[in-house]
C-alpha cells in the first residue's frame, strides 16, 4: 500500500517542477525580448494580417547616443509610414495628404523586468514555453500567453534564439483563432543603420500637419477627482491613467485607462449632447472591440483589444457616483 | 475528363465560352451526364476540399450554401454592372487633397472636426476605410464607421446589397462568408456618432500596449485601400495544436 504513494508521489513531481521551468525560461524569453531592440540595429520586412488582409512593411531600427530610433513603412500602395524616436511619433499619410506627430506613449520595456509586474500578469495568464520554431529563416524560442478566463486573448510570441528580437506575434481569440499577427519575412541585424534610411521618404512640405504635442487641451488628471467610477472590472485589470480631454469646439471627455499588463481597455465618458448621438450596442474592428451605452445622461464607450464580453462587462459598469 | 474540366472550372482557368456553358449547367442543376442534380453538391464539395487543403475553412461549413444561392437567383434581376457602395466613400477621402474644392461628394470629415479631432479621426481613417464592422450584438454591416459621411441612406444601401451578392455568385469563387453577410439587414451607427468613435479608437491605440512594440504602428500604417481581401477574418493556427494547448495545461496544474 505505501509503494503505491510513493510511485504517486514519484510521478507527480516531475510534472510540476517541468511547469515552472516552462514557466520561468518564458519569462527569461520575454525579457530578452524586450531587452533586444535597446541594443541593437536591425532592418527586416514583416507581413501583418488583420481582418482578412495581408499587409507588408519595411523597418529599420538603431540605436544611437539619442536612444532608440525606428522607422517603419508599408510597401504597398500609397507609402504611409512613421518615424519613432524618443519620446515623439511622427505618421506620414500621403493619400491624406497629412502629417501627424504625437507623444510616445508605450514603454513596455520594463514589463517583464520588475518581479511585481511578473506576478500581476501570472493571475490573469499563464506563460508556457513553447516548441522551438523556424521564422524568416531564423531559429526561435516560442512563448504562449495563454488567458486564465475567456475575458482576454492569448499571445503567441516567437523570439530570436540568437538575438532574441521578437520575429513573429499573434493575437488569439478565444477559440485560439488568430485574429492579428506580425511575422517576420526577412531580418538581419547591422553594425549601423545609415541616417538616411531613418529618414521619411517624402519631405511633408505641402501636407497639412496635425501636432497633438501643441495641443494643450488633453492634460493629466493625476488628482483622479472624477465622479466616474468602473464598479466591476475582470480579475487582473485596474485603473492606469484618467485624462480629461479638451478641445474648444468640443465637449470635455473623461478617459480613464484600465490594463491588466498586457490587454488595455479605454472608458470613454462625454455629455450627450445630442438625441440622435447615442451609440448602445457592440462594434469592432480587428481585434479591438467597442460597447457603447448610456449612462446619467453621458455616452460612456469602452474600447479595447479584449473579446466583446469584457467590453461589454466593464461599460455596464460604469457608475456616476455623486460628492466624491 | 469532366473532372478535370470541373476542377479547372473552380481554379478559374476555363475559356469565356467554357464557363458560361459550365455556368448554365451549374445553374440549370443538371449533371454533366445531365441525369441528376449532383453538381451543386459537387461545387459545393470541391470549394470545402480547397479551402480544406488552403486552411481556409470556417469553424462551420455551410452545405445548403449553393442552393441558398440560387433560390435567391432565381428571385432576383442579373444586374452587370452594379453600383459599388463603398467605392465613393473611400475616393472621396482619398481626393481629399486640401485644393480639391470642386469634389460633389459631400464635405470629407476631416475638414468638419478640428485640432486634436482631425489628428485622430485621419488616423483613424487610415486603420478604418473599408473594415467590416458590426453593430447592436452580431448584425453585420459592411459600413466602414471613417467612410459614413458618404455612405447612401440604409433604403439604398439594402437596394444595393442584393444585387452585388448575386454577382458575387456569379463569379462562384468568390462566394463567401463575407459576402454573404452584405445580404443581412444593413445596421449603421447613429451619423453623429462616427467621428467621435473614430476619435475614441485612434486614441486608444495609442495606449494598447502590447508585447509587440511595432504593433500599434502598423495598425496606424496597415491600411491601404485595394489591397485583396481574404476569404474569411480569421486565419486558422496550426501551430497551436490541441496537443500543445491540453499538454500546456495539464502542466500548470
Amino acid at each position: 500500500m505505501k509503494a503505491d504513494y510513493k510511485f504517486l508521489f514519484l510521478l507527480i513531481v516531475p510534472v510540476v517542477s517541468w511547469a515552472s521551468d516552462s514557466s520561468l525560461e518564458a519569462f527569461e524569453q520575454l525579457k530578452r525580448m524586450y531587452a533586444a531592440p535597446q541594443t541593437l540595429n536591425y532592418q527586416g520586412t514583416f507581413v501583418y494580417y488583420h481582418d482578412g488582409k495581408i499587409e507588408t512593411m519595411k523597418i529599420f531600427h538603431s540605436v544611437g547616443i539619442e536612444g532608440e530610433k525606428e522607422r517603419l513603412y508599408h510597401l504597398n500602395g500609397s507609402a504611409r509610414e512613421i518615424v519613432r524616436e524618443q519620446n515623439l511619433v511622427t505618421c506620414i499619410l500621403p493619400d491624406n495628404k497629412s502629417v501627424m506627430v504625437n507623444k510616445n506613449q508605450g514603454n513596455q520595456n520594463i514589463l517583464f523586468a520588475l518581479p511585481e509586474n511578473i506576478e500581476a500578469l501570472k493571475s490573469s495568464y499563464r506563460f508556457i514555453l513553447g516548441k522551438d520554431d523556424r521564422i524568416a529563416g531564423r531559429l526561435s524560442k516560442t512563448v504562449l500567453v495563454r488567458p486564465k478566463d475567456n475575458y482576454r486573448y492569448g499571445r503567441k510570441l516567437w523570439i530570436d534564439t540568437d538575438t532574441g528580437l521578437l520575429l513573429s506575434s499573434a493575437l488569439l481569440n478565444e477559440n485560439n483563432r488568430t485574429i492579428e499577427l506580425i511575422m517576420f519575412t526577412e531580418i538581419s541585424v547591422v553594425d549601423k543603420i545609415p541616417a538616411f534610411l531613418l529618414k521619411p521618404t517624402v519631405s511633408g512640405k505641402e501636407f497639412t500637419w496635425h501636432n497633438e504635442l501643441a495641443n494643450d487641451g488633453v492634460k493629466d488628471n493625476d488628482n483622479g477627482v472624477t465622479n466616474w467610477v468602473v464598479k466591476n472590472m475582470p480579475n487582473g485589470f485596474h485603473s492606469t491613467k484618467h485624462y480629461l480631454r479638451h478641445v474648444s469646439t468640443e465637449p470635455t471627455v473623461e478617459h480613464i485607462v484600465l490594463s491588466d499588463g498586457l490587454a488595455s481597455v479605454s472608458v470613454y465618458v462625454e455629455r450627450l449632447a445630442t438625441q440622435n448621438k447615442k451609440f448602445i450596442g457592440t462594434s469592432y474592428m480587428g481585434a479591438v472591440n467597442v460597447y457603447g451605452t448610456v449612462v446619467n445622461d453621458h455616452q460612456v464607450t469602452v474600447v479595447g483589444e479584449v473579446p466583446k464580453s469584457t467590453v461589454k462587462l466593464i461599460a455596464s459598469s460604469v457608475q456616476y457616483v455623486e460628492n466624491r | 475528363m469532366e473532372d478535370e474540366k470541373f476542377s479547372a472550372f473552380i481554379d478559374d482557368e476555363l475559356s469565356q465560352s467554357e464557363f458560361d456553358e459550365m455556368c448554365s449547367r451549374l445553374f440549370s442543376g443538371k449533371d454533366f451526364s445531365g441525369k441528376d442534380k449532383g453538381l451543386k453538391q459537387k461545387w459545393q464539395r470541391y470549394h470545402v476540399i480547397s479551402d480544406t487543403l488552403q486552411k481556409h475553412l470556417p469553424e462551420k461549413v455551410d452545405y445548403n450554401l449553393a442552393d441558398r444561392v440560387m433560390s435567391e437567383l432565381e428571385n432576383e434581376p442579373v444586374i452587370l454592372a452594379p453600383n459599388r457602395v463603398l467605392a465613393p466613400a473611400q475616393n472621396t477621402f482619398q481626393n481629399n487633397a486640401p485644393n480639391n474644392n470642386v469634389s460633389p461628394m459631400p464635405t470629407p470629415i476631416f475638414k468638419q472636426i478640428a485640432g486634436l479631432a482631425v489628428a485622430a479621426s485621419v488616423m483613424v481613417v487610415a486603420i478604418l476605410v473599408s473594415q467590416s464592422f458590426t453593430t447592436q450584438d452580431g448584425v453585420n454591416t459592411t459600413a466602414p464607421i471613417a467612410a459614413l459621411p458618404t455612405m447612401p441612406s440604409k433604403q439604398e444601401f439594402a437596394r444595393v446589397s442584393k444585387p452585388q451578392t448575386i454577382l458575387a455568385t456569379q463569379q462562384a469563387a468568390l462566394v463567401t462568408q463575407q459576402t454573404t453577410a452584405l445580404a443581412k439587414p444593413q445596421m449603421v451607427f447613429p451619423p453623429d456618432f462616427q467621428n467621435q468613435l473614430n476619435k475614441y479608437l485612434a486614441n486608444h491605440n495609442q495606449y494598447a500596449s502590447g508585447v509587440s512594440g511595432v504593433l500599434p504602428y502598423a495598425r496606424i500604417i496597415g491600411y491601404t485601400p485595394d489591397r485583396p481581401q481574404l476569404g474569411y477574418a480569421e486565419l486558422s493556427h496550426s501551430e497551436l495544436s490541441h496537443s500543445e494547448l491540453s499538454h500546456s495545461q495539464k502542466a500548470d496544474k
